[in-house]
């Protein structure tokens, strides 16, 4: 979620949650004869209001699962999981007195404040990374479908490799009008020798780097030693198989371009994997331990 | 230059029924988190299982409760309830507070001894709790706001010079601190100062010096003169120049008449408590009074009755870190230290200096200390 000039009443409300928690809570703490504890009555206070902002915020999930009811736009419902969610460290810590305590508590403020980090980054990384995408991923495609446009993208290689026709869009100009003409694409059996060649450095070359973690271990994943390789590989082909060299040199582009987009989608969407099966964790445990310390007064 | 696709075959790489498989991610997602919340889960039951309710324990437990810390329903007996002081009674014998002036409730156990705070002794109570009904006492927040103590009664009606008995040209050798301050068994406090212990060996009075008989301690004057006398008749009896005369008297004949000093019986009794109730001498060196009557010393055993001290936590101290015995020349003074003296020691970053480090809430006689 992108933190835009439409945030500012929700930022303005945690700013002022926060200034009003901590002032009570230095009232609170300078008059307590222990210190701070969660179970005074002013600490319960803070511990009812961080699960409920807690609550709140992991309520986002089921509101997902449900797009068609009518509980409020989905955006209002994400400015709240954010900002509640960020006010939500102050008033636990406030409860807690920030004391991590016995063991189940300890358990509890440690996935807290991962939850919270993991929240905080994920929140970043979202203010940058969609434009990033946006600008170099100029044939992004969906991302269950990565693997499956991989295996696509090979299987183009193959048909161009072995010369199998196909029509492709060129552009075209005359005068000042510019546009795409599909042609045919011309058959194996009207070029040049080198074909064979163009099959083995397929095999041998390409095809590696088309399987599923190919990329690491591949010299085509740096472009200037992939050029090199196209380069030499147009030396030793009939001019006439240049076009072909080019589609396959654009296919590995479009390969890397596929490896950088599941990099990024990874970056954009991985701390989720932390994010989200901690917060189920922290409700069960925030939910045993609000019991058991009601439980034993 | 890479040769440009149609829409159509570029819409011909993707899967038409891609949105059938779930998104990895999601997946991933789902796995974790089912996975981390039944650990969770079994984490609960697990340790419920080995170790009690030992992982619901707020924090560190005082020392004597650390054998409690798995077993919490000893001390919390009721669900959803604080601990009640029925629960902490069944183990400790907790008296009253003082009766406060107003009427006021007294606060249960758990208020001020505060468990699970990681103090490893309860009954080092916050001054806070102190404070709450003490509020005269709310802007002392150091010792340095202390008041001066409120000792016993200064006069003791005794007369004593520290300096002159630790004086080294003592006729019987110079005198130490403990060689009267002997501490009693618990080592808080002192045994009284007894005559026949500590003052006899050097002030022991002789009723007469031809008699040479021990004047007994602790008798009033018109006792003392009964006993005199007694003493004095006795020698008078047993003297042998009577020893012919007693009971010698013949039918028609002149008693013998009696020695001179037997005539001069009272006048001799008089003499001699004379001597032993004269201002500055005899009894009257150290005790007030006159003739008459002696006033029996008060001296106290505690000197600070608001508060305790405890000597035996204190003897790392020499006595005249606190005590300026050897400066004390006014035979009346007392040298009790003032607040003063525990400044140099207890304070913020040093001993402690908590209400509770001198007071006592719960006091063993409450009537004393009204």
């Amino acid at each position: 979620m992108l933190i835009d000039r439409s945030h500012r009443k929700w930022i303005r409300g945690t700013v002022f949650a926060t200034v009003v928690a901590s002032i009570l809570y230095a009232i609170y703490a300078s008059h307590a004869p222990d210190g701070p504890r969660g179970g005074s009555w002013p600490g319960l206070g803070y511990g009812v209001a961080a699960s409920l902002c807690i609550v709140f915020a992991a309520l986002l999930a089921a509101r997902k699962r449900r797009p068609h009811y009518r509980l409020g736009r989905a955006a209002t419902w994400m400015r709240g999981h954010v900002w509640l969610g960020a006010v939500s460290l102050p008033l636990v810590l406030f409860h807690a007195g920030f004391s991590f305590g016995g063991t189940l508590t300890t358990v509890l403020m440690w996935i807290f404040v991962v939850v919270y980090v993991t929240g905080i980054a994920g929140l970043a990384l979202q203010q940058f990374l969609p434009r990033v995408m946006t600008e170099s991923l100029s044939q992004e495609t969906v991302f269950e479908q990565l693997d499956h446009v991989r295996e696509q993208l090979l299987v183009e290689a193959e048909q161009v490799t072995k010369g199998e026709g196909g029509a492709v869009a060129r552009p075209k100009s005359a005068g000042r009008v510019q546009g795409r003409v599909v042609e045919s694409r011309a058959a194996a059996a009207e070029e040049g020798p080198g074909r064979n060649t163009l099959v083995i450095f397929l095999d041998r070359q390409m095809r590696p780097y088309f399987a599923k973690d190919g990329v690491r271990r591949s010299r085509f994943s740096d472009p200037s030693a992939r050029a090199a390789l196209f380069e030499e590989l147009r030396r030793a082909v009939d001019p006439a198989l240049h076009p072909v060299t080019h589609d396959l040199e654009a296919l590995c582009a479009q390969r890397e371009q596929l490896e950088m987009q599941r990099r990024l989608h990874l970056w954009l969407h991985g701390w989720l994997l932390v994010h989200v099966p901690l917060s189920y964790a922290l409700v069960l445990l925030a939910a045993v331990h609000a019991v058991m310390s009601l439980y034993y007064g | 230059m890479s040769q440009p696709k149609t829409s159509k075959e570029l819409a011909q790489r993707i899967d038409p029924v891609y949105y059938r498989r779930r998104h990895p991610l999601r997946r991933a997602r789902f796995l974790l988190g089912a996975g981390l919340t039944g650990a969770a889960a079994l984490w609960i039951a697990a340790s419920f299982a080995l170790s009690g309710e030992a992982i619901y324990v707020r924090g560190g437990m005082a020392a004597a409760h650390a054998p409690l810390a798995a077993a919490c329903r000893s001390c919390h007996s009721e669900a959803f309830a604080a601990v009640s002081d029925g629960s902490c009674l069944s183990c400790h014998g907790a008296g009253p507070h003082v009766p406060p002036r107003a009427a006021l409730p007294e606060p249960a156990c758990a208020t001020c001894h505060r468990e699970h705070g990681g103090r490893a002794l309860l009954a080092e109570v916050a001054d806070g709790h102190c404070n709450a009904c003490h509020r005269s006492h709310r802007g002392v927040t150091s010792i340095e706001d202390h008041v001066q103590f409120e000792r016993a009664p200064l006069d003791q009606h005794l007369r004593f010079n520290h300096r002159g008995h630790l004086a080294k040209d003592l006729l019987e050798g110079p005198l130490a601190c403990a060689d009267c301050h002997v501490p009693q068994p618990g080592g808080r406090d002192f045994q009284p100062i007894r005559f026949e212990n500590h003052c006899a060996r050097c002030h022991r009075e002789r009723l007469d010096p031809d008699v040479g008989e021990e004047v007994p301690h602790g008798v009033q004057p018109q006792k003392l003169r009964d006993w005199a006398a007694a003493v004095l008749l006795r020698r008078l009896l047993e003297d042998p120049a009577l020893k012919g005369v007693r009971g010698s008297a013949t039918p028609g004949r002149a008693p013998n008449a009696p020695p001179d000093w037997a005539s001069g019986l009272a006048a001799r009794t008089d003499s001699a408590l004379k001597a032993l109730l004269t201002p500055g001498r005899g009894c009257l060196l150290c005790h007030d009074g006159d003739a008459e009557r002696i006033v029996t010393p008060m001296v106290p055993l505690n000197w600070l009755p608001r508060a305790r001290f405890d000597h035996k936590t204190h003897r790392s101290e020499p006595c005249a870190a606190c005590h300026g015995a050897e400066g004390n020349t006014e035979a009346r003074a007392v040298d009790v230290p003032g607040i003063q003296s525990c400044r140099a020691c207890h304070g913020e970053g040093r001993a402690s200096a908590s209400c509770a480090t001198c007071h006592v809430y719960h006091p063993p006689d409450v009537a004393a200390w009204r």
